[in-house]
């Protein structure tokens, strides 16, 4: 079985985000990969824990993403691919499911595994759209994954109402929730062993992808302005007695914001 | 201006996100349609009608009782040639985001996100949304057509009062590739998270079965649903369907009620659109705090109980407050 899993190299969340001009300011961010992204490659480590299985990484960006690549390949991935083109950056889901597309095309991947969303977008398009470019089924959100005996994938993602079971034919695009499990770590022999194990830089020529398709370009929303958002101000705080406090709330919900019918 | 509103149900009825979407497509003065595909939804057509709708696309058949992308997505791919629609908006629920980008692509039209706020303008659609766990509100444009998901409590349904006329479109060729073989039920008969005007909410450290009691008892009394922090979903106190946050739900009840919850962004991306947030936390510096209307510095463990016996005391008219 062969497993391509998509990696985004995301800026840390956790810090704090400035902004200039409309832009993220790129100076003092870390970066990581992407939280759900390590879900998918754990999904896939785990399909080749039980079966023969070779699992390649993908991450397109600057010079930077090659750290997910490697610490990809230090997890247990077998391969890595890094699709260093300046024309990908500032792609919408839409471009860079283009790019996506175009590499895992005709490759023979059994399946393609991705975040379901980026911590960075919060969009969640790119799964979707990579799984319609290749007219290939998806399930999304998933939370478990294995093979069963017939060559289908069983799955349980969270839908609306509740977890569903899941089944479908390979090949497929599934997008792997956060909520799947903890990421293995990469152990000192995986880092020693990931040396030894290719990555690849291939670019948007050799994908025979015009770069009117992805970034900023193959794009078909454009962002036209950052802010900070307005946020929320703190209310009112209280300590005290259990009993006086729970009146209080009461009273709060019922005669002052009168959210209470 | 025409738009198509994506509709879901829930056990035959309309969701509130629905309504909400018919809201927008109202506060625009836009023509608004429908497509309303499901397992005996056809009675909602006056639902819909009575909020503005002109127009429902029904496709009403057994196969299409549990949410499959593929034939979902060729119902609204019909459903938009028929309309003629300028926008297509989707709810930013579980359905939405596997939904709306898989139909955008197969258009080839732009596909906003989770927006908070859509104004449809010549030609165009200029929405808000928020990035990198809410910390980022990001201004986007597309040229139309469009399709558009709305966060939650983005607009407010609304009935006019008004009737739709409907027509059925024929059921798309099976597409056998994806089998939803059950969902299990793990959520109880307690009102959907979505539709909800009172959210109750646990975190870790409620710390067990007894803890999360306490949340449900206090959610029952105030006929709310239950929600939940990943922390708590994962040590398995609530299942995951309760989850609010980044990864899970997003919510905009009139009251949410986050009871041991820290704030951690990944949550509160999940609930800043309430109307009123309560948060009841034994420690003074926790981050709910900072976007709170009303703080209770306590233990849940006692505070919670009282609490309950209030509203039950406040249900039975007996009424506490002043
Ligand atoms: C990519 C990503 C996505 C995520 N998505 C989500 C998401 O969708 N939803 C989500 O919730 N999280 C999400 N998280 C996790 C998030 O970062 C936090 O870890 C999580 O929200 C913490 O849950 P908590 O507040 O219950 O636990 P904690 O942060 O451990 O907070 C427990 C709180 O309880 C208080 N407390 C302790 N004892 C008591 C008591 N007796 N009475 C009252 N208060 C008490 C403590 O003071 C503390 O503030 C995500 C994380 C990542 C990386
Ligand atoms: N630059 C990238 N390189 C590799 N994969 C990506 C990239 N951008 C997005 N993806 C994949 O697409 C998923 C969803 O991204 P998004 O649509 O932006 O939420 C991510 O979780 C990744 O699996």
């Amino acid at each position: 079985m062969k497993i391509l899993v998509c990696l985004k190299q995301v800026i840390d969340v956790e810090l704090n985000v400035q902004l200039r001009d409309g832009r993220i300011v790129e100076e003092g961010l870390q970066y990581a990969m992407n939280a759900y992204d390590e879900s998918a490659l754990e999904a896939a480590l785990q399909l080749k824990d039980k079966t023969d299985c070779e699992v390649v990484v993908l991450s397109m960006g600057p010079d930077r993403v090659a750290d997910v690549l490697k610490k990809a390949l230090a997890m247990g991935a077998d391969s890595a691919v890094h699709l260093d083109d300046p024309a990908v950056t500032g792609g919408d889901s839409y471009a860079t499911a283009q790019a996506i597309a175009a590499y895992a095309n005709g490759k023979g991947f059994d399946l393609v595994l991705m975040g379901r969303q980026a911590q960075d977008t919060d969009a969640a398009g790119t799964g979707p759209m990579v799984a319609e470019i290749l007219g290939l089924p998806q399930v999304t959100n998933i939370v478990s994954l294995e093979q069963e005996s017939d060559g289908k994938f069983l799955t349980r993602r969270v839908g609306d109402d509740g977890r569903e079971v899941v089944s479908v034919d390979a090949p497929a695009v599934i997008t792997v929730s956060n909520d799947f499990g903890e990421a293995r770590l990469p152990t000192m022999k995986g880092i020693l062993g990931a040396k030894k194990k290719p990555l690849t830089v291939v670019t948007l020529a050799d994908l025979g992808l015009d770069v009117s398709k992805v970034g900023a370009a193959g794009s078909k929303t454009q962002v036209v302005g950052r802010e900070k958002p307005s946020g929320r101000a703190a209310g009112r705080k209280l300590t005290g007695e259990g009993p006086d406090l729970a009146k209080q709330l009461v009273e709060y919900l019922v005669n002052e914001a009168r959210v209470l019918a | 201006m025409k738009v198509l509103v994506i509709a879901e149900t829930k056990q035959g009825k309309v969701k509130k996100g629905t309504l909400e979407l018919l809201g927008a497509a109202n506060a625009w003065g836009a023509e608004a349609s429908v497509l309303l595909a499901g397992a005996g939804v056809a009675g909602e057509v006056d639902t819909l009608g009575r909020h503005g709708a002109s127009k429902v696309y029904v496709a009403d058949d057994a196969s299409l009782g549990m949410y499959v992308t593929a034939p979902f997505a060729a119902l609204a791919v019909e459903a938009f040639k028929a309309s003629g629609a300028d926008l297509i908006l989707f709810a930013d629920s579980e359905l939405g985001k596997d939904l709306g980008p898989r139909v955008a692509a197969k258009l080839g039209l732009p596909f906003i996100p989770g927006a908070v706020s859509v104004a449809p303008e010549a030609g165009k659609v200029v929405a808000k949304r928020t990035s990198i766990a809410g910390k980022v509100m990001e201004t986007l444009e597309a040229p139309l057509p469009a399709i558009v998901s709305l966060k939650a409590g983005t607009f407010e349904p609304k009935e006019v009062g008004g009737s739709a006329a409907s027509e059925s479109l024929s059921l798309p060729q099976s597409d056998l590739r994806t089998i939803v073989r059950e969902v299990l039920k793990e959520t109880s008969e307690r009102v959907d998270l979505g539709d909800a005007r009172i959210v109750v909410a646990g975190g870790r450290s409620v710390r067990g079965p007894e803890g999360a009691k306490l949340i449900e008892d206090l959610a029952d009394v105030l006929g709310a649903a239950v929600g939940a922090s990943r922390a708590a979903c994962d040590s398995g106190y609530f299942p995951h369907a309760c989850q609010v946050g980044q990864t899970g739900r997003t919510v905009a009840p009139d009251v949410y009620i986050a009871i041991g919850i820290s704030g951690a962004i990944q949550h509160t991306a999940g609930m800043t659109g309430s109307k009123v947030i309560v948060a009841i936390n034994t420690d003074p510096d926790a981050p709910i705090f900072s976007i709170a209307d009303f703080g209770i510095v306590a233990d849940l463990f006692t505070v919670v109980p009282l609490l309950t016996e209030e509203f039950k005391r406040l249900k039975a008219g007996n009424t506490v407050a002043v």
